[in-house]
């Protein structure tokens, strides 16, 4: 009686917040410091891609296609930006560069090294002066524009590829579990007749169509339903086709995980009382059955992002990805393979590959906190 | 009963020899059920083998362009001269049926549904005899005498015909031919970087689980997760930069022809093998490692290793010989996609390394409509697919022999 007594205030206190399975889950996650770390890098990254468009605004960035860059636009008398800029290099429109660093030396230490490195023209207050903080490309283009555009690409492409993903493979994992039978079977060897196709096949086949149609059609003006979807898509970068590309095969091991998982919940208990007083199918699946399965779902998704990013990466390494003068992580990589940037310059392919790993550690930490928090049977594994 | 045992004795010596190895790889393979298994199986990967290259034949024959116009090449080939390749290749038979609408009928006029025709076929034109033209009566079936059903006759007679590609095309290069001289480059670095992923990915993994919650642990996932969110296309550059250029102990790209004559035991293989094989292994034994330690703690668990431990074995005995050997089961289901995807995820390293593999054959082929070559390639690699798929429900019930298939 006296242990109870004493245990009491605790399990009051306990009781008195609210609580609920998803409540509880974020509890637990809140526990876990490298999962929040994660969340917090990924919240950020997020961030800087959304409003990339008011940094650009603002002038920290670069505008977003070669054609409006301000320092690759060259007045007739002034020689071509140097390719290759390097990081912290500084540039005013139409004028000699100054590295940076020059501004931090003292008048003496100025005139010293001013004739040979920071020869400084009169500034001309209606021109902007321009920093390369990450260096440039071959064109020049500021590297730190295209690494923040090319989050947005790889970003969205993860995002929309999990959430297309874990829909489609959701209620096709769901029906076929939940109705059984001859259903099951049927969706069942659909599956199973797509997963023996070859992912990467499949998707370069899809997007060398999608590519070449795009090119066909863009001068012809098409109208009707394919002009609507070829303008949708170049105005989205060619995007849209490389989600239709990845979403073909991406959903098939999302329905067998939703499949086995109502699976076993179909015949538990709480399933059977629910059917006992009468509950609708609809009911139970939205009630009962949902709120069970989605959870490895969507810890299954969430480490499944970095593998989107990469696919995306890889299509746009081979020229296969996003349009030509779109930034992706890929294309940059590509760039500074064919510019020999492995022998030199390699500051530039410094920058999105680390954007990529980073990327890829927070939603696989990420994955590993939701998993925890959400299935703690699983803890630590 | 008796019978049979008696007709065995009466079987001549060879006869039994035969039979006692045709017994032992039944036994092998895991028994009459297992075999029955294997059968199904294999049947029923025919129809899906169909659907992928019907599948894949329309797709590749969907791309605007064909191999001998393709809007890549610059050059303009004359009208005429791409309707007399197509001729000469048969693209200019309709892709899938030959209907009645169609208008192209082999022999005059008539469409019919099933006939027989006089074919002339030329046999001979060397140095030593004349060439001379035979003639011979065929079955033909006019519906199917389409792009799409020749091929699939060639496929069946293992005959993927030419390669349509222009430098490979003028020198009469078949796609079988190709195949095989670039599958095995492929392969020798795929089939050592699945060896490397194993033997660093299993140690990592089992070092981890049995170190659970230590320093041990934390540093192994730690590495793991890493290689994990590395892709290729990153690790490769990295790899060139640190072992090719700065320390120089490696060559960046292969410079004496070395992939192509085959593996050979000398130090300038081991170098070049070095990093295509350390990139793609990298990423293989992180997710190994991963999935050994989740198994492998889980079994931990189970009774029987309670028993084990109880009886008084030591630990080393009941990680190693009674835990692992069943933790080593979600592992090996990764094997057969894993076997697949080391000559499909091969693109990137074959790309970065200069390898003449299969990876680049493909992305070339797409590019320039070899529609032989993209057929011949995807089915290989559904192939392989599906036989590693197969060869995970053999490892299955080796590991586990609660595990049967009938």
């Amino acid at each position: 009686m006296a242990v109870a007594e004493g245990a009491k205030p605790v399990s009051l206190e306990e009781e008195a917040r609210p609580s609920s399975p998803w409540l509880d889950a974020w509890r637990l996650f809140r526990r876990n410091k490298a999962a929040m770390v994660a969340l917090v890098t990924i919240i950020t990254i997020v961030f800087i891609a959304a409003t990339a468009g008011l940094w650009t605004k603002l002038g920290l960035l670069d505008a977003r296609t070669g054609a409006q860059a301000r320092h690759t636009v060259n007045p007739v008398n002034v020689e071509p930006v140097d390719p290759f800029p390097d990081p912290g290099t500084c540039a005013r429109d139409g004028q000699e560069r100054n590295p940076y660093w020059c501004s931090w030396l003292s008048e003496e230490a100025l005139l010293d090294v001013k004739n040979t490195y920071c020869f400084r023209p009169e500034p001309d207050p209606t021109q902007r002066q321009w920093c390369y903080v990450l260096g440039g490309d071959s064109n020049g283009k500021d590297w730190l524009t295209q690494t923040v555009y090319g989050a947005q690409v790889s970003l969205t492409v993860g995002f929309l590829g999990a959430t297309m993903s874990l829909i489609v493979g959701l209620v096709y994992g769901v029906i076929s579990g939940f109705y059984g039978g001859r259903v099951d079977m049927i969706m069942m060897r659909f599956v199973d007749f797509m997963y023996g196709i070859p992912y990467l096949v499949l998707v370069i086949l899809l997007q060398v169509y999608f590519t070449e149609v795009a090119r066909t059609y863009q001068d012809s003006g098409r109208g009707g339903f394919v002009g609507f979807v070829l303008d949708l898509n170049k105005s989205m970068g060619g995007l849209l086709f490389l989600f239709v590309a990845l979403g073909v095969l991406s959903w098939i091991g999302m329905a067998r995980l939703a499949r086995g998982q109502v699976l076993s919940y179909r015949e538990k208990e709480f399933v059977e009382a629910a059917r006992a007083v009468g509950a609708s199918n609809r009911r139970i699946i939205f009630v009962h059955l949902l709120p069970n399965v989605i959870g490895p779902l969507i810890v299954s998704e969430t480490l499944a992002i970095p593998g989107y990013i990469f696919t995306e990466a890889f299509l746009s390494f081979i020229g296969l990805g996003v349009q030509p003068g779109t930034p992706s992580w890929g294309a940059m990589i590509q760039q500074v393979r064919e510019r020999g940037g492995f022998f030199s310059n390699r500051h530039i392919l410094l920058v999105p590959s680390v954007a990529l790993v980073i990327t890829a550690l927070a939603f696989n930490f990420l994955g590993d906190g939701l998993r925890d928090a959400l299935d703690p049977r699983l803890r630590g594994t | 009963m008796a019978e049979t045992t008696l007709e065995g004795t009466q079987r001549s010596i060879p006869a039994r020899i035969f039979m006692g190895i045709v017994e032992r790889i039944v036994r092998l393979l895991g028994g009459p059920g297992m075999i029955k298994f294997l059968i199904r199986r294999f049947l029923a990967a025919i129809p899906v083998l169909f659907a992928i290259i019907l599948v894949t034949f329309t797709l590749s024959h969907l791309l605007p362009g064909g191999p001998f116009n393709y809007s890549g090449e610059n050059r303009k080939v004359p009208e005429y001269l791409v309707r007399q390749l197509e001729e000469k290749y048969g693209l200019h038979k309709p892709v899938l049926f030959n209907t009645w609408n169609d208008g192209y009928f082999p022999d005059g006029d008539d469409w019919k549904i099933i006939t027989k025709r006089t074919e002339t076929v030329t046999i001979g034109g060397s140095k030593e005899g004349g060439a001379q033209t035979v003639q011979r009566e065929v079955w033909r079936i006019d519906l199917l005498d389409s792009q799409f059903w020749n091929y699939l006759w060639g496929v069946l007679k293992l005959d993927f015909g030419p390669s349509l590609n222009k430098a490979l095309r003028d020198q009469n290069v078949r796609v079988s031919d190709e195949i095989a001289t670039r599958l095995p480059v492929s392969m020798q670095v795929g089939i050592f970087a699945v060896i490397l992923g194993f033997m660093l990915g299993i140690p990592l993994g089992v070092l981890a689980a049995v170190y659970h919650n230590t320093i041990v642990d934390y540093v192994a996932m730690f590495f793991a997760i890493v290689g994990q969110a590395t892709p290729a296309i990153v690790l490769a550059p990295v790899l060139i930069i640190i072992f090719a250029v700065e320390l120089g102990w490696v060559p960046v790209a292969d410079q004496q022809n070395q992939w192509r004559e085959g593996p050979e035991l000398s130090l300038y293989y081991l170098q070049i093998l070095a990093l295509p094989v350390l990139t793609l292994a990298t990423g293989m034994s992180a997710t190994i490692a991963r999935l050994t330690r989740a198994s492998l703690l889980q079994v931990l668990h189970e009774d029987y290793v309670r028993t084990a431990r109880a009886k008084g074995l030591r630990e080393r005995v009941v990680i190693y010989v009674h835990a692992l050997k069943n933790a080593l089961i979600p592992v090996v289901t990764i094997l057969g996609p894993l076997l697949a995807a080391v000559l499909t995820g091969t693109f990137v390293v074959e790309l970065i390394f200069v390898i003449p593999g299969l990876g680049k054959v493909f992305v070339d082929s797409v590019q320039a409509r070899d529609y032989t070559m993209i057929m011949g390639v995807s089915i290989l690699y559904s192939v392989f697919l599906i036989i590693g798929n197969i060869l995970v429900d053999i490892m299955y019930t080796w590991l586990d022999p609660r595990i049967r298939f009938d």
